[in-house]
């Protein structure tokens, strides 16, 4: 089956690995930032802003991340934005998307708050970015992270679309190895299984969180 | 009834933004299109080589999904005929190379977003590729072969009649294989490693590829065999392909093919990549 | 324009995405009831089976899931066509975090309505096809959608096994007319109005089908309820 092949290929696939949990990170980071953001602005029922957000929403959750990637990584030039490499194309294709997931788990939320308490928190004299501070975020955080991390669960598997445009992953790893030995089934469990190295522990935090939101 | 109202509004705003995108594209390109005939000669494109010196790197792109043209060694190290110009474009330059891995399909993107400075995978010359980017003179001259599994009856091309055939995206195989039989079902894939592939795992009945690639997919796998060896279609002259309009460019890369191909380095490469002896006269390529 | 030309190819890629997706998803959703049904068994091995199909593919990729079946299978002897071969990829897939939705539904509904069914003389298979699954399917029904978008949107991984898909067409459009950004451009917004179409036609039939009526856009839940809610609601894939 090629196993012996696959052991000696085992440096390339370490790179790899590393190179998908860096893009993973960063993703990770970029998108709950950037989600977070949006949901602020989504709640805070500013004219303009609102229907300008949906807009985004709709448009980065109705097609497909893989096309986004495509569009962005060539497009960005296109429209004169030069220098955008492999690696900051799907960064910014990445965050776009899952930031669009991100903020409507936030924003949902925020709604879990009962809006008496914003209320309550802006007649007692605290700003509104107190308020934001002090009173919503420290109630989200609880009912918010179990799904959170369902999200970054998603985003590890999503890195794999990166192999698309050349990035040098698990996935396109991979594929140079069955290029020299052969063995594509092999080759593959292999590379699945270093996602799962990576995606199981979240699981193990995502459903340890559930249990702990429940019980509060 | 006031949420029907509302989703209304922001799917019309969608698809609103959406055709923006589409909007925006059109006019980028078209935009774009005019600013390299108008900005783009009137000087800054003359100093490309001179940014790319003080940049310190040049970037490259390569297939490395097409070996012996491009691979990625075992240490992890790009190798393959293709990249021994890629280094010697950088020598030529006097700069680091950063070899950008990239594939048929994105091969005229990578140069007319600026991504790459020069690409070099087994790039055909096409009347209609050089509307959009500049070709050096040729560096290889090669044919097309028809290739199967051993256990395959396909033996002409009439054969292909309903069968599926492997080819790339952006790949000149694609209509190769229309006109030698546009009966034949196509398979395009994302690149020619892919595409082997298929037709390794039976998940393609043929293979119209470029020779010298069929020639290694043969010799490192016994289950596949030549039914046609050079003889699918026109002959094909790979260039190194560099942005329209970059004249100072297009002439440093002509420099490094003739130097390549005059100093005998082709023909040992050719011998190094291919395990065989080039079957052509480098020299006489141009004059074709 | 020069891509417009390829307008019929991008409607026959539009139509190879939706009948992908639809099979997909149907057979997705037979796999996620049974799953489901597994996990909630008292029969251990049959728990065990449904967890560990549920783990694997959760938590790894469907692209790599995509090359193991179509380049992958045929080293064990099994050659599938790039249709089919994304179609069981996809329901595979999908089936696993349908599995989940259901199930999830199934507890929400309380057990004294089993066991009053039970009592009434209903047997174990009407007892769930008459009691628990009308009720559990207002639950469920709005992730069930989720995920059959996020099939949709998954269909396009399908151009990398060479179908000329959505995403595949303009692939190649892109490559024969080298105007990349309008030809992916013109897939976008053909995707954009099939999952509108798609959360439209459900929220359509979530009006009818349902009594009362479910919202399914604009659903506004509280407290725990919200929660669950969105831990079913993994999202974008």
């Amino acid at each position: 089956m090629g196993w012996a092949g696959i052991w000696e290929s085992r440096e390339l696939l370490l790179l790899g690995f590393w190179f998908t949990v860096i893009l993973t990170v960063v993703t990770i980071i970029t998108s709950t930032v950037l989600g977070f953001i949006v949901a602020l602005g989504r709640t805070a029922h500013i004219p303009i802003l609102g229907p300008i957000l949906r807009g985004y929403l709709e448009l980065f959750r109705g097609t497909p991340l893989l096309i986004q990637i495509l569009f962005i990584y060539f497009g960005s030039a296109y429209l004169n934005f030069t220098g955008v490499t492999v690696f900051a194309a799907i960064v910014i294709a990445m965050t776009l998307y899952y930031g669009a997931y991100v903020s409507e788990i936030f924003r949902a939320g925020f709604e879990s708050v009962p809006y008496g308490q914003q209320e309550a928190g802006r007649s007692l004299g605290l700003s509104r970015f107190h308020v934001i501070r002090d009173v919503i975020v420290p109630q989200t955080v609880t009912i918010v992270r179990p799904p959170l991390v369902g999200q970054y669960i998603s985003l590890v598997k999503g890195t794999a679309l990166a192999s698309v445009i050349g990035y040098a992953d698990l996935v396109r790893q991979g594929q140079g190895i069955i290029d020299r030995i052969g063995s594509p089934f092999a080759v593959f469990l292999v590379v699945a299984a270093l996602y799962f190295v990576i995606s199981y522990p979240m699981s193990l935090i995502e459903r340890h969180l559930e249990k702990r939101t429940l019980q509060a | 009834m006031r949420s029907t109202k509302n989703n209304r509004r922001s799917v019309s705003l969608a698809i609103g933004v959406g055709a923006a995108v589409l909007g925006l594209t059109l006019s980028g390109c078209a935009a774009s299109g005019g600013d390299s005939g108008g900005s783009g000669s009137a000087g800054a494109s003359d100093s490309v080589v001179q940014q790319i010196k003080d940049r310190g790197t040049v970037n490259v792109g390569v297939c490395l999904t097409s070996p012996p043209y491009g691979l990625i060694k075992s240490d992890g190290d790009p190798d393959g005929f293709d990249v021994t110009i890629a280094k010697k474009i950088a020598d030529d330059l006097g700069v680091k190379l950063n070899i950008i891995d990239t594939n048929n399909a994105s091969r005229i993107p990578e140069l007319q977003t600026g991504k790459a400075d020069a690409v070099v995978c087994t790039f055909t010359i096409t009347p209609e590729r050089q509307k959009e980017v500049d070709f050096t003179d040729p560096y290889m001259v090669t044919g097309r072969s028809l290739v199967v599994r051993k256990d395959s009856d396909i033996k002409t091309l009439e054969d292909l009649t309903g069968r599926t055939v492997a080819s790339t995206k952006g790949g000149i195989s694609v209509q190769i294989i229309n006109e030698a039989n546009p009966k034949a079902k196509q398979q395009p894939y994302d690149n020619y490693a892919q595409e082997v592939l298929a037709l390794q795992q039976g998940q393609a009945d043929a293979m119209i590829e470029e020779s010298n690639l069929v020639a290694q997919a043969v010799k490192k796998d016994p289950n596949l065999k030549v039914v046609i060896d050079g003889d699918v279609g026109d002959k094909s002259y790979f260039g190194i392909g560099v942005k329209k309009d970059r004249p100072e460019l297009l002439d440093e890369m002509n420099k490094v093919v003739h130097d390549f191909v005059d100093s005998g380095e082709a023909a040992d490469a050719f011998t190094k990549y291919f395990e065989a002896d080039p079957t052509f006269q480098f020299q006489n390529l141009d004059k074709k | 324009m020069e891509v417009l030309a390829y307008f019929p190819d991008y409607l026959s890629g539009l139509w190879i995405t939706t009948t992908a997706s639809l099979l997909s998803f149907a057979a997705a959703l037979v796999l996620g009831v049974i799953t489901a049904v597994f996990r909630r068994s008292g029969i251990w091995p049959l728990k065990v089976i449904g967890a560990v199909y549920v783990e694997v593919i959760r938590n790894t990729p469907s692209l790599v899931q995509i090359f193991l079946i179509f380049f992958g299978l045929p080293s064990i002897g099994i050659h599938l066509p790039a249709f089919e071969a994304g179609v069981i990829a996809l329901a595979i897939n999908g089936g696993a975090y349908l599995a989940e939705i259901i199930r999830a539904g199934l507890t929400k509904v309380p057990s004294g309505q089993f066991e009053a069914a039970r009592t009434l003389g209903l047997g174990r298979t009407d007892t769930f096809f008459h009691v628990v699954f009308p009720q559990a399917a207002r639950y469920v029904y709005p992730p069930v959608i989720n995920e059959f978008i996020q099939i949709i949107l998954a269909t396009s991984l399908l151009s990398t096994v060479a179908l000329n898909e959505l995403t595949g067409t303009a692939l190649v459009v892109n490559s024969l007319t080298f105007q990349t950004l309008v030809a992916f451009a013109v897939a976008l917004v053909l995707y954009l109005i099939l999952t509108n179409v798609v959360s439209f036609a459900a929220a359509w039939l979530g009006r009818r089908m349902f009594h009362p009526p479910l919202q399914l856009r604009q659903e506004r839940q509280h407290g725990k309820t919200l929660l669950k809610r969105l831990t079913i609601m993994a999202g974008g894939r």
